[in-house]
């Protein structure tokens, strides 16, 4: 088996989203939006002659789980938590609660829209989307009589009964994704996942439900992961292996699933949120979407053995490039090329 | 003053809550002092002096029965009254809480003095034994003698320069000062030595009385011998031979141990004074002070077991050195020491040894600083390179149960790797230290399991033509450290001794651990030091020094290579010795 390991950190590199530290134009927009909210919330809160909130800000999704990889059409997305001090009685219609958010924002850009699970500020160049803040607005746990925190969810568009506070813990799921794996292994679940997230970019549509979402995958990964080294004692891990592993698993995961609607059985995968509200990730995927995803990443995992087998890493880094794209290196022949080790090394040892 | 003003408080709270009775006052300069009585059941009152120092609470209350005798005879009052309630070593008091500190010293006093009417602590007279013989007048004498159960027959042997010894035989001295001849003898003479049963009850002379008697001192420890020590004793005097001048007793106490005490007596009749209505001119106390090595070893947080143990230290460097006198102090018994070097000026700071060792041999030199420091270890010195120690077969390896090589060098230790490992050879533990504070490290090889040596770290798991390089490092392969940098007492690395001191105590460790069979396999064991000092310097760490401590541990016996060619495919594991 080639020794890519080095490739798959270099492509690790070039791929993985920078976090809010050492990225300034990306703090810079979360912090304009935060300032804005901080200043016009409650003037609109006291124009439609409601009480004023405290509220306060998270980061939350890929950043908050350093999973978060470098978007393939520029569009970086920044998820942030807002929480309120109120319990959910306080806006038994969250809709309305998003809509104040909404008018607070209007006119920052052009495009502020209240969406199923937030509030969506997109930020564009040239017509381009260049980035957009996806605001989840939260009911505090504090707040309410069984302590648990709920989102704000519904759009206006939706009838009443669809416009829900739903219980959701965004940072205990950071746990309950990490906490099997620790030290090394955790950091190669990491890139395991973003190894995922940018095959997935590469192989789907960014529009509609064709694509899995990037948390789906991620549960998914967590759940099936086995960590994988070349020399466990030297700390050398091999992604190579454990992203063949983790995809066979995943795969070996798609059940036939009785399906009421069209009376026949669907192959499909279903990955739980591994906390309430307990849904399938993968819900919204149609079942001939299912199937595409399925043939997908059938395709990967041969790919990753036809890899594994290749005795080059020239050859296996071809390979892997296209699963990957262009991001993943390939090795000048050179580069590789066995010369004699040589017998004096120079030596670390003392005593 | 303020000291002084909270002695007075809080005992003036304690007699307003009654904590005695009938209490008065007493005028005392530097604390504050009252007489007061406690109830004894069964003996109606005992009357007390409680005095608190100005030093109180920091300092215990100080509790005197008055007049000492008043309950008779009874453990734990000296005979100045003094009530020893509680011993301070290990003693945490909450000093926030004076007053209850007062009344927990009375409780435990009125508990001892309610145990000592009733007889009911009696057995602690054992435990205070030697107290009490000290306050007699007795004579010292030093003991090399290890008690066991059998009375026997020893020897009390008089230096003008270095006091009087008891011992078995004149080589129990020449074996604690690790050398014969190592004290003028004026003269010898005949002992015996007494063990008494465990679990007898024997009260301590009265130090408000004359010594015992020959007769009182037969009638109250000849009880106390087992029948088969009772025919010894016997026996002993049946035999034409020297009468025994001098008798040392061994009373076992409660918690194992046991105490010495002695007698001297003076012109013996011919019936020995331990035989009935045997005499002699007089009778005079000894106090015995321990220095056997079972005594010296347990107390010292030694381990009696290690006695046995022959060790190979191959290196005398700033790790080897160290971990020779850590062994010594850990209670092996014999030590070879390997190494052709001599102690230089510029080995100082970094050498267990120092300035007085200069220019001689560190083999030498550590022989005698161990020797002279420490009773009980024999050091062997072989000054030669271990190469050619191993050609010439200067060492019988297979009297040893282990070696450790701590040469810094690993091409040589290598070859010793795949020389050692056979049946007849002892296990092995290499340990090296890497630079810039970086980390260091003990491999243990051969042990008691199979699989894992030197070389599985040098044998790459899935690559023929890997480079040859260390797995275990925690600086990245490949760069080059000069000698100013891989020697442990590089200029660049203030911490260099305190490096080479951790590897020494984890080496140590990982041999103690394999001799007491506590280490049932073959573990490579690393300290990782911070990283600063090496990447200031323009180097890289490895991937192994990305493994967090826990990964460390659980990665410790994986490094094993199934494909190495020294121990691949050797396979007995090594039976105990």
């Amino acid at each position: 088996m080639a020794d890519v390991q080095k490739q798959f950190e270099q492509f690790h590199d070039a791929i993985k989203l920078k976090e809010y530290g050492e990225n300034a134009t990306l703090r810079e927009k979360r912090d304009v939006i935060r300032t804005r909210l901080k200043e016009r919330l409650p003037k609109v809160l006291e124009e439609h002659g409601e009480v004023s909130l405290s509220f306060y800000f998270k980061d939350q999704g890929s950043y908050e789980m350093r999973t978060g990889i470098q978007p393939l059409d520029g569009d970086y997305d920044i998820d942030q938590g807002m929480y309120f001090a109120i319990s959910t009685d306080a806006y038994p219609d969250p809709v309305v609660l998003k809509e104040r958010v909404l008018e607070a924002l209007e006119g920052h850009t052009q495009d502020v829209r209240v969406r199923q699970s937030c509030v969506t500020v997109f930020y564009q160049l040239d017509g381009e989307a260049v980035f957009h803040v996806d605001l989840a607005l939260y009911s505090e746990g504090d707040q309410n009589a069984d302590g648990k925190a709920r989102l704000a969810k519904g759009r206006q568009s939706c009838p009443l009964e669809d416009r829900t506070w739903e219980v959701s813990d965004p940072e205990s799921l950071f746990e309950a994704i990490f906490r099997r794996v620790n030290g090394t292994s955790r950091d190669q679940l990491r890139r395991i996942i973003r190894y995922l997230k940018r095959w997935k970019d590469r192989r789907f549509s960014a529009t509609g439900h064709s694509a899995p979402r990037g948390i789906a995958l991620t549960v998914a990964a967590s759940d099936e992961f086995q960590a994988s080294f070349r020399d466990v004692f030297a700390g050398k891990p091999d992604d190579l292996t454990a992203l063949r592993r983790l995809t066979r698993a995943i795969l070996a995961r798609f059940t036939d699933i009785w399906d009421d609607a069209t009376q026949s059985f669907a192959h499909r995968l279903v990955v739980k949120l591994p906390q309430e509200p307990w849904n399938d990730l993968f819900e919204r995927m149609s079942n001939p979407q299912m199937k595409v995803f399925e043939d997908r990443l059938d395709k990967l995992a041969r790919v990753l053995d036809e890899a594994g087998d290749e005795v080059d890493p020239v050859d296996a880094c071809k390979k892997l490039r296209g699963e990957f794209g262009d991001d993943f290196p390939v090795p000048e022949p050179d580069e590789t090329g066995k010369r004699s080790a040589p017998a004096f090394i120079s030596s670390s040892n003392s005593a | 003053m303020a000291a002084g003003h909270l002695a007075s408080t809080v005992l003036r709270e304690a007699l307003e809550l009654g904590l005695l009775r009938e209490p008065e006052l007493i005028e005392m300069e530097n604390g504050a002092a009252a007489r007061g009585k406690l109830l004894v059941p069964g003996r109606g009152e005992a009357t007390i002096v409680v005095a608190l120092s100005e030093a109180f609470p920091v300092d215990l209350p100080r509790i005197l029965l008055v007049p000492w005798n008043q309950l008779g005879f009874i453990p734990h009052v000296a005979p100045d009254g003094t009530v020893c309630f509680s011993e301070r070593e290990g003693l945490l008091l909450d000093i926030r809480r004076p007053l209850d500190i007062v009344r927990e010293s009375l409780e435990r006093t009125s508990q001892l003095l309610i145990d000592g009417a009733s007889g009911a602590n009696a057995g602690d007279f054992v435990e205070e034994f030697e107290w009490y013989w000290r306050q007699t007048e007795c004579r010292d004498v030093l003991s090399v003698l290890i008690p066991d159960d059998k009375i026997d027959r020893i020897l009390l042997v008089e230096s003008e320069k270095n006091g009087t010894w008891v011992c078995r035989s004149a080589g129990d001295i020449a074996a604690f000062f690790n050398q014969d001849g190592a004290i003028a003898i004026s003269r010898v003479r005949d002992g015996l030595f007494v063990p008494l049963e465990p679990g007898c009850r024997v009260l301590p002379p009265r130090p408000d009385r004359a010594f015992w008697t020959t007769a009182e001192l037969r009638d109250k420890l000849l009880p106390c011998l087992s029948p088969s020590n009772k025919a010894r004793l016997k026996r002993v005097f049946k035999r034409d031979g020297p009468s025994p001048e001098v008798v040392i007793f061994s009373l076992p106490r409660k918690n194992g141990g046991e105490t010495l005490f002695g007698v001297e007596y003076h012109a013996p009749g011919k019936r020995h004074p331990l035989q009935d209505k045997g005499t002699a001119q007089s009778i005079q106390p000894i106090r015995v002070t321990r220095l056997d090595k079972k005594y010296l070893k347990t107390r010292g947080g030694g381990n009696a077991t290690l006695d046995e143990k022959r060790v190979i230290v191959v290196g005398c460097g700033a790790i080897g050195g160290r971990i020779a006198v850590e062994l010594a102090r850990s209670g092996v018994g014999t030590l070879a020491l390997v190494d052709d070097e001599r102690l230089a000026p510029e080995n100082t700071f970094r050498h267990v040894l120092g300035r007085q060792s200069w220019t001689k041999y560190k083999t030498d030199a550590l022989k005698s600083e161990i020797e002279s420091e420490i009773p009980y270890v024999n050091v062997i010195p072989f000054t030669r390179r271990i190469e050619e120690v191993i050609r010439n077969a200067a060492i019988d390896l297979s009297h040893y149960d282990l070696l450790i090589s701590a040469v810094g060098d690993a091409t040589v230790e290598l070859k010793l790797n795949e020389q050692l490992g056979r049946a007849e050879t002892p296990a092995a533990i290499f340990t090296w230290l890497e630079p810039l504070g970086i980390g260091g490290h003990a491999l243990l090889v051969g042990g008691r399991a199979p699989g894992g040596c030197l070389e599985c770290l040098y044998t790459s798991l899935d690559d023929v033509d890997a480079p040859f390089e260390n797995r275990a490092s925690f600086a990245a392969a490949g760069q080059r450290f000069g000698r100013d940098l891989s020697g442990c007492g590089s200029v660049f690395t203030p911490y260099g001794s305190l490096d080479a001191q951790q590897t020494a105590t984890l080496a140590v460790r990982l041999a103690l651990d394999y001799l007491l069979q506590v280490e049932g396999g073959n573990p490579l064991r690393s300290w990782k030091g911070e990283r600063l000092a090496l990447e200031a310097a323009g180097f890289r760490v490895s991937a192994r020094y990305g493994l967090g401590l826990d990964e460390l541990r659980e990665t410790s016996y994986a490094y094993a290579n199934p494909r190495c060619r020294i121990c691949g495919n050797r396979s007995p594991a090594r039976a105990d010795r």
